[in-house]
């Protein structure tokens, strides 16, 4: 194992990926120091290493420990606040209701639900799952919304895309560029394209 | 002879505040100076002392700087906090209450 593929599987244990970068270079800077140490010893620089990731310990355990402290927090003060404006928004709409009977009280209930539903299954969801499907997803507004997709339904597919980006790739920007302009622009053309044939006049 | 991983969870917070204490440290040197002063009866996976620095610094009891150390290596150092002293002092206490507690218990009184 080496020092990479250690610190890679600490790292995999921790869900806020915020600490990640800090970690590695605590744990890296350690077993370097451990590993110097050994080899004054008397020990080959392999033989050190790998007698230095051995003390270490499971990189899993490691990792769980560090997950145990660093969750991501929820934010319960703006969890509050919505339920409240979302309450006082169906209050309001009862409100209207008591004095002038158009309905809108259930309606307004109705679609504050879907909402939070909506936030709950996000809340929950790991979406850190489709980032495997970078290109299916940048791909499929195309096939369904042919010829003229909207821009933001690329979104999904454009984070999913970026978060495995290789940003060390010489052209990696140039290509970022790419797949973020080309369907907007393709949008574009589409559309003025097809407003242009509906409005054109036809004698 | 080793001292079991059980007895010694109890007692890392104490340890690890005590060396704070005297001097500000990074993670392998903590490791290096409880090998050193406790005759290696301590042996236990380095890995785990991590987790332990950042749940202290979570609840304020060390805080943590980078700095280069005497090499070119960047090293993570921690310093104790006027709350960790306090801790410190309540944990000393406890643990001298329960060794002569555990002394009378098994028989073997100093006094």
């Amino acid at each position: 194992m080496t020092i990479h593929q250690y610190l890679d599987a600490v790292c995999a244990q921790i869900k806020c990926r915020e600490v990640h970068e800090a970690v590695r270079a605590e744990l890296e800077s350690h077993i370097r120091d451990r590993s110097e140490a050994l080899q004054s010893q008397g020990l080959s620089a392999e033989q050190a290493l790998a007698a230095a990731l051995k003390q270490m310990g499971d990189p899993a355990d490691v990792g769980a420990g560090f997950h145990r402290i660093h969750r991501p927090r929820t934010d319960w003060a703006l969890m509050g606040a919505t339920v409240a404006l979302v309450a006082a928004g169906i209050g309001a709409m009862y409100a209207i209701d008591a004095s002038q009977q158009i309905g809108y009280g259930p309606k307004q209930a109705i679609y504050a639900l879907v909402g939070l539903v909506a936030c709950a299954w996000f809340f929950w969801f790991d979406y850190g799952l489709i980032r495997t499907w970078g290109w299916p997803l940048w791909l499929l507004p195309g096939f369904f919304g042919w010829p003229t997709p909207p821009p933001l339904i690329y979104l999904p597919g454009l984070a999913a895309l970026f978060a495995r980006w290789r940003w060390d790739d010489r052209w990696a920007s140039g290509k970022a560029v790419a797949v973020g302009v080309v369907p907007v622009a393709a949008y574009i053309l589409f559309k003025q394209a097809s407003d242009a044939m509906s409005t054109s006049p036809s004698f | 002879m080793n001292v079991s991983k059980e007895l010694l969870k109890g007692s890392t917070v104490i340890l690890i505040l005590s060396l704070l204490d005297r001097q500000e440290m990074y993670g392998y040197q903590m490791i290096a100076e409880i090998e050193r002063t406790s005759g290696g009866v301590f042996s236990f996976k380095e890995g785990t002392l991590y987790p332990i620095l950042h749940a202290l610094e979570s609840e304020g009891y060390v805080e943590s700087y980078w700095a280069d150390g005497d090499g070119a290596r960047k090293r993570k150092y921690y310093r104790i906090t006027g709350g960790g002293r306090g801790e410190l002092k309540a944990r000393r206490s406890e643990w001298s209450l329960f060794r002569t507690a555990v002394d009378r218990v098994i028989g073997e009184t100093h006094a």
